[in-house]
Formats: structure tokens, C-alpha cells, sequence
């Protein structure tokens, strides 16, 4: 059982489960008022309310020690999904649990074993520097403060800010925050974290240095990491599994590589020709994807894709060749689009 | 017991980190307090006693309630908590193992700390 981090349960199918969703529903009810003051007068007296879906039968389970990629499109429902998995709102119908406890009930066993860094909200006080904020978090959590602050001095190095930690919080520059922030999230071990956008207009060196500690971190013990991010390089080199939400309906939950395995039966061939071809002498060109007098390129099924590749250069001089798959952004542009675009609908 | 006199110190270092703020207001505090005594000063001076107050009755009365206004003074408590709750900040502390009303109760309590010492120091010259 210990293995299996603090929260680990024993499933009916046998596989320990750490969080379960069920149905998970999530109304909200939102105030609507025609601008002008008269409207506004209007409005303190009859209301006109319209209710959103923000989550729709969501029903999900993560295993622990799982990374899990959460993608949708701004309002999809993600963060909703992630603050009812928080326990800061109430589902309005549906269930969850986190191991044995009932987020929202809010316990003290289930808070503890907590960490949620939101990209747009910061933990840490504003005005004292971040060591300042770490010292009462040792508290709040109940931590050893020795080998705490033995490991925050450890995490600031990995993250190259052990020179910010003296500064006020709010003198540091976003990419250093972030960092600050995501030491203040994990101090305390949590088994399970949540990051909502945690590289949300980060450098690249900055989003690079925070993935690898999420991920150092996930593999030195069993934590079950939910992350949220519009960022596909952090989906695509932390999370195996992702879950696609979509108008807050779930769409996809299924590992990353079968994303390209269920809905993407091409490849892409782009082709940089010596000598300006026409449209009409072209290969394939209902396949065709981009055309430029010098450059084209195909999407083609991927059983197919050395016969065409051979065929092409059999007939053109050809500069340049490269073969690739079709990106994830528009891999998970075309799912929850609704798109198959799989080989059945490839008739043409 | 360790957490709550943390979480106090914690506001009282916040209240500090601007120290010309803590400087002014300290002398802010001294200079209305100097506008007060020297109004009635003026007063008493035009002549006797008012009611049954005399002047050193007044003195002390004025700093018995510039003293207890500045303890049970609540720092817009009520203002902090609806604008996080507002601007969603709430959620951070409802996150923690801790409860909300003593993180709020270490701020006033704590934000008070410091000025206690320039309070304490008027009252002994009065």
C-alpha cells in the first residue's frame, strides 16, 4: 500500500486508483444585464440569469503516480474540472474522490497531501521574500523544518533562483515567480498536484527548467500530477495520458500516442522541388495540402508513404524531402473539432 | 501553537516591508494626536473647565480612545475578505491546511504589532 502514495485504494478492478470522477457535472449561474445605466437599475430588481454547463458528465479515474495532460480550449471546463479535484468548488451533481476523501469536504488529511500552482494566482505573499513564505508553509504543513528547508534550498538550485529567494515576491520577474511558486506548492510532498497553466507566458528556458522538475520530482516518488497547459511541448514531454475536454464534455482520455494511432492515419510529405512544378503535373493531388510553385505538400496515409515518396522523386528532380507526423495541435484541433480523420473517411 | 504565532509574525514582517510607509504613518499617527491636544488646548485656554472635564481629564480621555480605537480597529477585515473572494484569492487559502479566520485574525493582530511600540511610547509622555 505504501508504494502506491499515501492516498492509494484498492479498486473493484484490482488497479489502485487514487482519483475517481464520476459524472461530475458543474452549473454555473451566471447574471446577464444589457449595458446602460437604466439596465443596470433594471437589474437590482429582475434579474435575468443564464446557466452555463461548465462541466458535463465528466467521469475519469487517475492511477497513481500518473502524469495526466489536461487540453481544451480556453473555457472548456479544465479549471473547474481542477478546483472541484481541489475541493474549492462543489460539483453540482457527480461524485469525486481523492483516495478516501471527499475534496470539498475540505479535510485536513486530504489538504495536506495537496498542491495546486495556478498559473494566474500567486501562493506566496506579495510583499516578503519568498523564504519568508516557505518558513510559515513548513509550519502550516506540518513539515521537518530541517530536511524542508534542506529540499527548498535543493529545488532553488535545480531551478537557478537560490539568489531571488531573499527578494520580495513581487520585485521577482514572472519567470522566477513561477519557480518560487512551484517550490511552494511541492515543499510539503503532496501526493497529489495539480498545475493549472504553470508555464502560462513563461521563456522557453523558464517553462524548460519547470518541466524538469515536475517531471524529476513525479519519478522520485509516487505523486499523481494533473496538468493543465495550452503549452504542447509540456503535454507532450510529461504526460503519457492525456484527457481532452471539450464545451466540458470529455472528448479524449487515452495515452498520447494513441492520439496520433486513433485519429490520424497520415503523414505529411513536403517536398522542396529544383524546378517550379504546376499544379496539374502534380502526383496525388487530392492529397495535396499546400501548394507553391517550389514547395508541396501531401498528406497521405501512413502505409502509403514510401510508395509516394519513391514515386515523386522518381518523377521530379527534387531539392529537398522530409516525412513527418501531422502536428499535435492539429492533431487535437481536428478531435475536438469532432474530425476523425481516419482512413474510413479518407475515401476521395 | 507554533503555526499561529508564525502566521502572526509573517503579517507583522508584511506590515514592515515598506518602511517610509511605517515611518510616515507612525508620524502620522503622532502628528493627529499632537492636532488633537493642541485644539483643546486652545479650548480649555479660552477658558475654565467644560462640564466636569478639565484639561488634563481631556488629555487623558483623548488618549484612552485614540488607544483603544487603534487595538480594536480591524484593518478592513471585511473589505479584504469580499474583494478575495471577488478576485478568486480566496481559493489559496482555502487550500491550506490552515483555517481562514486565523490567517485573518494573525493580520489584524499581527499588522498591529508594530505600531504598538509608538503607541505605547505616547501614552507614556501623556
Amino acid at each position: 500500500m505504501e508504494t502506491f502514495g499515501r492516498f492509494g485504494v484498492q479498486s473493484e478492478e484490482g488497479v489502485k486508483v487514487d482519483i475517481r470522477v464520476d459524472g461530475l457535472c458543474k452549473t454555473y449561474r451566471v447574471h446577464r444585464k444589457n449595458p446602460g445605466l437604466r439596465e443596470s437599475v433594471k437589474s437590482l430588481f429582475r434579474r435575468e440569469y443564464q446557466d452555463i454547463e461548465a462541466v458535463k458528465d465528466v467521469t475519469l479515474s487517475f492511477r497513481t503516480g500518473e502524469i495526466i495532460g489536461f487540453i481544451g480550449p480556453n473555457g472548456s471546463g479544465k479549471s473547474t474540472t481542477m478546483k472541484m479535484i481541489a475541493g474549492l468548488l462543489h460539483p453540482t451533481s457527480g461524485r469525486i474522490m481523492v483516495g478516501p476523501y471527499v475534496p470539498s469536504e475540505r479535510k485536513k488529511a486530504f489538504l495536506k497531501n495537496l498542491g495546486f500552482v495556478m498559473g494566474q494566482k500567486g501562493q506566496l505573499w506579495w510583499d516578503l521574500p519568498a523564504l519568508d513564505s516557505y518558513d510559515l508553509l513548513i509550519d502550516i504543513y506540518e513539515c521537518d523544518r530541517k530536511r524542508t528547508m534542506a529540499y527548498v534550498h535543493e529545488l532553488a538550485e535545480r531551478l537557478q533562483i537560490e539568489d531571488c529567494l531573499r527578494q520580495p515576491v513581487r520585485m521577482l520577474s514572472l519567470g522566477q515567480r513561477m519557480k518560487a511558486e512551484l517550490i511552494g506548492a511541492i515543499l510539503h510532498k503532496p501526493g497529489v498536484l495539480l498545475l493549472d497553466e504553470p508555464t502560462i507566458g513563461l521563456d522557453i528556458y523558464s517553462a524548460r527548467a519547470i518541466r524538469n522538475i515536475i517531471r524529476e520530482e513525479a519519478a522520485e516518488r509516487d505523486m499523481t500530477i494533473i496538468l493543465s497547459s495550452h503549452i504542447l511541448d509540456d503535454i507532450q514531454e510529461l504526460c503519457r495520458r492525456v484527457v481532452i475536454i471539450h464545451h466540458g464534455r470529455l472528448v479524449y482520455n487515452d495515452l498520447l500516442e494513441n492520439c496520433y494511432q486513433k485519429y490520424l492515419f497520415q503523414k505529411r510529405i513536403r517536398v522542396k522541388f529544383a524546378r517550379e512544378v504546376g499544379m496539374d503535373e502534380l502526383l496525388h493531388p487530392d492529397r495535396v495540402t499546400e501548394f507553391r510553385p517550389y514547395e508541396v505538400c501531401w498528406e497521405v496515409d501512413r502505409d502509403q508513404v514510401s510508395r509516394i515518396s519513391y514515386e515523386i522523386m522518381q518523377r521530379f528532380a527534387i531539392e529537398d524531402i522530409t516525412i513527418t507526423e501531422i502536428p499535435l495541435g492539429t492533431v487535437i484541433e481536428r478531435i475536438t473539432r469532432g474530425e476523425r480523420g481516419g482512413r474510413d473517411e479518407q475515401v476521395s | 501553537m507554533s503555526k499561529y504565532l508564525k502566521a502572526l509574525k509573517l503579517s507583522s514582517q508584511a506590515s514592515l516591508a515598506y518602511n517610509w510607509n511605517f515611518f510616515i504613518s507612525t508620524l502620522i499617527q503622532i502628528l493627529s494626536l499632537l492636532i488633537t491636544l493642541f485644539m483643546w488646548k486652545a479650548v480649555f485656554a479660552a477658558g475654565g473647565d467644560i462640564a466636569d472635564y478639565s484639561y488634563a481629564s481631556m488629555i487623558v480621555y483623548i488618549f484612552v480612545v485614540n488607544t483603544v480605537f487603534e487595538l480594536i480597529g480591524t484593518n478592513n477585515t471585511s473589505a479584504r475578505v469580499s474583494n478575495d473572494i471577488r478576485s478568486g484569492a480566496l481559493g489559496v487559502w482555502l487550500l491550506r491546511p490552515f483555517p481562514h479566520f486565523f490567517s485573518l485574525l494573525a493580520d489584524v493582530v499581527g499588522s498591529k504589532l508594530p505600531r504598538l511600540p509608538a503607541l505605547l511610547v505616547m501614552n507614556g509622555a501623556a
